[in-house]
């Protein structure tokens, strides 16, 4: 019974228990002794490695005792704060971006709808899905979606890589994204997958919102995340975990990114000029009108260019700290 | 692997910097794991303060060479188990699973501000809007479990005449909760 019954627990902790299971959960519980149940809890705390930020102000509440404290007082709240401000960020950089910049990508036809978009080395690319949803695919993602959704459903393919999701609404679509060993089930809006083939684990961190997740093979498992915490995929034993996000990290490839709506030449160059530290001179005056929307992103700014140039036609040279564009 | 170990020391011997950085190693945890059990944002900031408070009141007791994380659960265990218990007894916590079970179907935008307190308040809210025949006959029957039948029986009234005024009160209450509450009131009729 007991295993039953941590069963059932396990999967009420982890979002995901059945409707029709909840009435016996309810039941059992209260069958179940103290001793038993912490037990069950017990097994499930030492595992869990995910968080939620608990906003208490410790410093207060343990001031107001009355036992002197040694040590120096530090402020709590800095982390926390952080996180919810890179999300803001990130929500604030995501609405401007509308556009894939096509340029430096393969793209090709596999099935007469499915496009596969293949982010190549030097920049993220963005992918307006037909919903409106967007996708930031880093450089080195492959990634499958409909030309158009069908009814009912929408569902695309992450085969390889890392992507940022921002999904819209819609309450007659599912929005589902599959990779080889798991299904995450979009259930509010903004998250990251990373699903690396040179990896051992299938990483979904969750920035806002809800997603489901289940495992794919012969005993799926399923987990229901909570902002800020992420599910880890084991590809070796199969295990589904949740962890802690530290969302900083976890999107900080985002923010590495130079985005750029409608943008003039001259002022996507001058700031590739700041990120990277570098005077660019431009000559010729062929793109003086010309507009840019897109993401660059590169190690180094000569990885940045040759992204460019896919786009533009322009050779340039270096010399010293300095480099000139020369526009053909 | 231990490498809150000399914190656990530094606690002991009243350091409240050690105590500190225990704190954000595992309160966010601890917070997680109580809200994942109970739905509360109540009940996981109470258990999370009173542990930690707990533990910096006794913390002579903290032992370096025995596990911090395990030594968390003892104190807050009791606290966990009396708010999972109080959770499940609530009739209406089954609904309110039921109810987050339609916003995700319906794809609307959940965060932790949707937790079983938030949905109380709005029930409570919602109540308001009901007649006071309509009110008494829906918190017999969902409030204190009765069934339709027994319902009928206690207030002398036919049971068609209870399903009519529960079926009556539903409507206002969806009406209220607004949509993503659409499918939380049907399991109302078992």
């Amino acid at each position: 019974m007991s295993t039953h019954l941590e069963d059932l627990i396990r999967q009420s902790f982890n979002g995901a228990l059945p409707a029709a299971d909840r009435q016996m959960l309810r039941d059992l519980l209260q069958q179940t002794d103290n001793e038993v149940l912490e037990n069950v809890l017990s097994g499930i705390w030492m595992e869990y490695e995910g968080s939620i930020p608990a906003k208490t102000d410790i410093d207060e509440l343990i001031s107001g005792l009355p036992i002197r404290r040694n040590g120096r007082v530090t402020a709590i709240f800095g982390r926390a704060a952080k996180i919810a401000a890179s999300i803001l960020l990130l929500l604030a950089l995501g609405a401007g971006l509308f556009y894939y910049y096509a340029g430096s990508k393969k793209w090709g036809l596999v099935a007469a709808s499915t496009i596969t978009i293949e982010s190549r080395n030097g920049g993220a690319t963005n992918v307006k899905l037909p919903d409106s949803s967007l996708v930031i695919l880093r450089s080195g993602a492959t990634f499958d979606y409909p030309a158009s959704f069908s009814a009912g459903k929408r569902e695309v393919k992450l085969n390889r890589g890392e992507a940022y999701f921002e999904i819209t609404k819609n309450q007659q679509a599912p929005f589902l994204v599959t990779t080889d060993w798991l299904t995450i089930e979009v259930l509010g809006t903004t998250f990251n997958v990373k699903a690396y083939d040179r990896s051992d684990s299938v990483e979904t961190a969750l920035v806002e919102g809800a997603v489901r997740i289940t495992t794919k093979g012969r005993k799926p498992e399923t987990i229901v995340l909570q902002p800020n915490e992420k599910a880890v995929y084991n590809k070796t034993n199969g295990k589904l975990s949740i962890s802690k996000a530290d969302m900083e990290s976890e999107i900080a490839w985002m923010q590495d990114t130079l985005l750029f709506k409608s943008t003039k030449f001259s002022d996507v160059i001058k700031k590739l000029g700041q990120k990277y530290n570098t005077v660019i001179k431009i000559e010729g005056n062929r793109y003086n009108n010309d507009t840019f929307t897109g993401t660059l992103e590169g190690e180094n700014i000569e990885v940045v260019l040759s992204a460019l140039q896919l786009h533009y036609h322009f050779s340039y040279r270096r010399s010293g700290s300095m480099i000139t564009i020369q526009v053909k | 692997m231990d490498d809150y170990k000399i914190h656990v020391t530094g606690l002991r011997s009243g350091s409240y910097k050690d105590f500190k950085a225990l704190y954000d190693l595992f309160s966010d945890n601890l917070y997680g794991f109580v809200f994942r059990l109970t739905r509360s944002e109540e009940m996981a900031k109470d258990i999370t303060q009173e542990t930690f408070i707990k533990i910096w009141l006794h913390r002579e007791k903290a032992d370096p060479d025995q596990s911090f994380k395990s030594f968390l659960f003892k104190i807050a265990r009791n606290g966990v188990i009396d708010a999972m218990r109080k959770q499940w007894r609530n009739p209406v916590f089954e609904d309110y699973l039921e109810h987050c079970d339609a916003m995700y179907t319906n794809g609307e935008d959940i965060t932790q501000k949707l937790d079983f307190d938030y949905f109380l308040r709005r029930l409570q809210t919602a109540k308001d809007k009901l007649t006071p025949r309509q009110r008494e006959i829906f918190e017999l029957r969902k409030e204190q479990g009765l069934s339709p039948a027994q319902i009928s029986q206690r207030l002398g009234i036919n049971e068609q005449t209870t399903y009519n005024i529960l079926s009556a009160a539903m409507q206002i209450l969806r009406k209220e909760i607004g949509p993503g509450g659409l499918m939380l009131f049907l399991l109302f009729f078992d």
